[in-house]
């Protein structure tokens, strides 16, 4: 997987099946997606677009992590999470969805490969 | 139903077709020349359309402003607060990868219509701005939309033209080459980064007077009006259709797009009323099949990149 | 390159003929509606289309009007989006040729659309749904007008609501946009009238997974009671659950939004004996039972969703304007719409078609006892309105009292 994300035809070459590499990729993260939907909807409530809801946060919390990295997935969300929750003590509750892009953008900025990934 | 209703919806028509045009051409310049991944034209739309409004409506308790200037200063205003915005946005983020500029940008837009939703005293808020007023409203009477689209077919003229004159010349040559691989560029000894800002700044500019137009033409404004898919996302679909990196064909892919769009409804119409509902699914089902057979049959889009030869280029053959 | 051009030709015929194919129509009385029925308001769409399908139906079954024709409805779909909405409205008086609009139902698009189309183009709006204040003051040539009343009016129904469960304290969350902020404003300025405290105002963002910052927010100097403005589907339903989840708050007081069934749904113990309010109908006459009795024979069961009655009103006003003034030209129907309309006038039921046509030929004006009660509007175009209180009796809804303004 790894291999194939570096450089696919270098990947091919050397034997490995990449179309099954693609599948079983998709199906990892279809899986741990959809946990997370189930968990998701326990909390708030089942709507259609809640995936959509939660596409740019989480955007965030990959680049902070680092992409390529799922500790630092991991972390970037707790980060993501806990710090737009917190936020609401110091700014007003409406810009909540603003600070997953600040902290985005400072991260771009400082650190392009996120807080766990390796340099790029 | 009269040939004189016809005509008049096609100007109007025409005008909306425009504005989509103008943000065309300066995503054209961004994506098309200079390979930038702006995916935040929202917020420099909304920033333009917000700034041009507050300058020329009459003063206002419900915001900032207004200050009641003409509407040419308003024009302009618009493209200068969204080149200013576009700098400040630019110097942090230029430097990255072409996908995390995309992130960055669609972060920026977000947070704009943030602060336009929360700030009051400058926005007015939610509630947006009305009574935005219409340039020379009341000389034409019923003839308005005319003036109007002749206005809008004029800033394009001028952006149509500066843009063509622009990537003729050795500046918009440098831009395309970045585009193509920018190490070689870099070791030719050229500033990259200045390059890639100056064509970021100059679409920001473009987008900026883009949406004041749109503001004076609408006479009203609210943070509804600048969501993603409307606008940024079908900006994006009109540069694909009409081909990146070909000015003509940005202009083209505004006008067949937006036809699509909004004729589709032409041919849902005709279906029985008991169907409307499923008629509105379909006709955004028709929007994706037109587009699918655009892009299968020419996927390079309806104008592929437009051979460009500055006269340098073409001496030193 | 010449396959090129036939291509691009094809497409430019292709348009023209979707163009020109609405064109061709038999001799027919035309009112253009302006519906969602893709983008955010899609669910609230489909009904208060089903509503001015039935108004059509009543009249068309009754001769018609103006002389027997056949009253046809026009819709474009708004997509809930300001631009799609212009141009649809555009392409109504422009290309069919309609001078009388039912719609739009968000306010961020009714007004972009009054501005830009309605007024220039002389043509009549009625919306069954925009509250925002913000129509009231709208420089419109008296072309538009609206079926419900504004926001600020249930903000004080729901402010002395407040007061009259005798809560001190009041925490609000509303949901950030003009209907939101409208109704908090209200909601405030008549509490702080009663002599009550607002403790916190707080705005959310719909659509996010967690509300608990806000609500730890709200709840942080120990409020007697929340009151949420919000819709079931924005978040509502999330805060009220991470609300009862967490503790934060037992005692709610809900608005029209959140008037449907799904909120209590799992939590009918904890939500038991909470109020709300709603815009409703003015008592007297029984136009809202005569209405839900006629659209369940048509579409099936009534879904307890808002503003379907009031797209129903809105289209019978302009077919009742149309027949007074002979004409189909925006002028005459605009000025037709407080000239056939009465407080005193004779009283004619939203089923009765026939008699209101012999009504206006007698010259006489008339009392519609519309489907959201008595239609009046005031001198901005604004309806006179009654906004009701209703509570959760056993997990139900229940309308309790009407408040009239």
């Amino acid at each position: 997987m790894r291999a194939m994300a570096d450089n696919i035809d270098l990947a091919q070459i050397t034997g490995i099946n990449t179309e099954r590499v693609i599948i079983w990729t998709w199906a990892m993260s279809g899986v741990l997606t959809a946990a997370a939907g189930i968990l998701l909807a326990f909390d708030t409530h089942l709507t259609p677009v809640m995936g959509w809801n939660l596409l740019l946060p989480l955007f965030a919390a990959v680049i902070l992590g680092g992409i390529g990295s799922p500790y630092g997935a991991m972390f970037g969300g707790l980060v993501i999470g806990i710090s737009q929750e917190m936020s609401t003590l110091i700014i007003s509750a409406a810009y909540k969805p603003a600070v997953a892009f600040t902290i985005m953008i400072l991260m771009l900025i400082i650190r392009p490969s996120g807080l766990m990934g390796k340099k790029v | 139903m009269t040939l004189a209703g016809i005509f008049s919806y096609l100007v109007f028509f025409l005008i909306f077709v425009g504005i989509y045009a103008i943000m065309t051409l300066a995503l054209n310049i961004q994506r098309g020349f200079a390979g930038l991944f702006n995916i935040g034209i929202a917020g420099f739309w909304a920033v333009g359309a917000y700034t041009s409004a507050i300058m020329t409506k009459a003063p206002s308790p419900d915001h900032l402003g207004g200050f009641g200037m003409p509407f040419v200063i308003g024009l302009l205003a618009a493209g200068i607060v969204a080149s200013i915005l576009a700098l400040v946005v630019g110097i942090p983020t230029i430097r990255l990868r072409e996908d995390y500029l995309g992130i960055a940008t669609i972060g920026i837009a977000e947070i704009i219509r943030l602060v336009i939703k929360n700030e009051a005293w400058l926005s007015n808020g939610v509630r947006g701005i009305s009574a935005i007023p219409k340039p020379l409203a009341g000389v034409f009477g019923s003839n308005y939309n005319l003036f109007f689209l002749l206005i809008v077919i004029i800033v394009i003229a001028i952006f149509y033209y500066l843009s063509e004159k622009g990537i003729n010349s050795p500046w918009g040559r440098v831009l395309r080459a970045i585009r193509e691989d920018e190490e070689v560029v870099k070791a030719a000894g050229k500033n990259v980064v200045r390059y890639r800002m100056e064509a970021f700044i100059l679409g920001a500019f473009m987008m900026g007077v883009g949406g004041a137009l749109y503001a004076h033409f609408t006479s009203f404004i609210s943070p509804e009006a600048f969501r993603p898919m409307q606008a940024t996302f079908l900006v994006w679909i009109m540069l694909i259709i009409g081909g990146s990196a070909n000015n003509f064909g940005s202009i083209i892919g505004a006008f067949l797009t937006w036809g699509i769009w909004t004729g589709t409804e032409f041919l849902t119409g005709m279906l029985p009323a008991a169907y409307t509902t499923q008629a509105a699914a379909v006709r955004v089902i028709l929007i994706g099949i037109f587009l699918e057979v655009i892009l299968l049959s020419r996927p390079q889009g309806l104008f592929g990149e437009k051979k460009y030869s500055s006269k340098s280029t073409a001496n030193s053959k | 390159m010449f396959k090129k051009k036939i291509f691009i030709t094809m497409l430019v015929m292709l348009f023209l003929s979707l163009t020109v194919s609405g064109v061709f129509a038999q001799e027919t009385v035309k009112i253009g509606t302006l519906m969602p029925l893709t983008g955010g308001l899609a669910s609230y769409g489909q009904f208060t289309r089903n509503g001015t399908l039935l108004a059509q139906k009543i009249i068309n079954e009754q001769g018609g009007l103006l002389g027997g024709k056949e009253l046809e409805l026009v819709n474009v779909d708004t997509q809930t989006n300001p631009q799609a909405g212009v141009d649809g409205a555009q392409k109504l008086v422009s290309v069919n040729g309609i001078n009388a609009i039912v719609g739009a139902l968000s306010s961020g698009v009714t007004i972009p659309v009054a501005e830009s189309v309605a007024v220039p183009g002389e043509t009549v709006l009625i919306s069954p749904s925009s509250t925002s204040p913000v129509l009231t003051t709208l420089e419109d040539n008296g072309y538009v007008f609206r079926t419900v009343p504004s926001d600020s009016l249930q903000g004080v129904v729901a402010g002395n609501l407040a007061a009259d469960l005798n809560n001190d304290k009041l925490a609000i969350i509303y949901v950030n946009n003009d209907y939101g902020q409208g109704l908090n404003d209200a909601v405030i300025e008549q509490f702080e009238k009663r002599g009550g405290e607002v403790t916190a105002s707080i705005a959310f963002e719909p659509n996010k997974v967690s509300y608990r910052s806000e609500l730890m927010e709200a709840a942080s100097e120990n409020p007697d009671a929340l009151l949420l403005i919000a819709y079931t589907d924005d978040g509502g339903i999330t805060i009220i659950r991470q609300a009862l989840e967490n503790g934060y708050f037992n005692k709610f007081i809900f608005t029209d939004g959140l008037k449907a069934p799904e909120i209590t749904e799992g939590v009918e113990q904890y939500l038991e004996g909470m109020y709300g309010t709603a815009p409703t109908s003015m008592p007297g006459g029984n136009g809202p039972e005569l209405f839900t009795e006629l659209y369940e024979e048509e579409f099936g069961e009534i879904p307890p969703k808002p503003y379907i009655d009031t797209s129903f009103d809105a289209t019978f006003v302009l077919a009742l304007a149309i027949e007074k003034a002979g004409s189909t030209e925006g002028p005459a129907i605009r000025d037709a719409i407080n000239e056939v309309l009465a407080e005193d006038g004779m009283v004619v039921n939203i089923n009765e078609w026939n008699k209101a046509k012999d009504l206006i030929a007698a010259g006489e004006k008339i009392r519609y006892e519309g489907a959201s009660g008595p239609v009046i509007f005031n001198d901005v175009g604004d309806s006179m309105g009654a906004i009701g209180i209703w509570k959760i009796e056993d997990g139900d809804i229940v309308n309790e009292s009407v408040e009239i303004q």
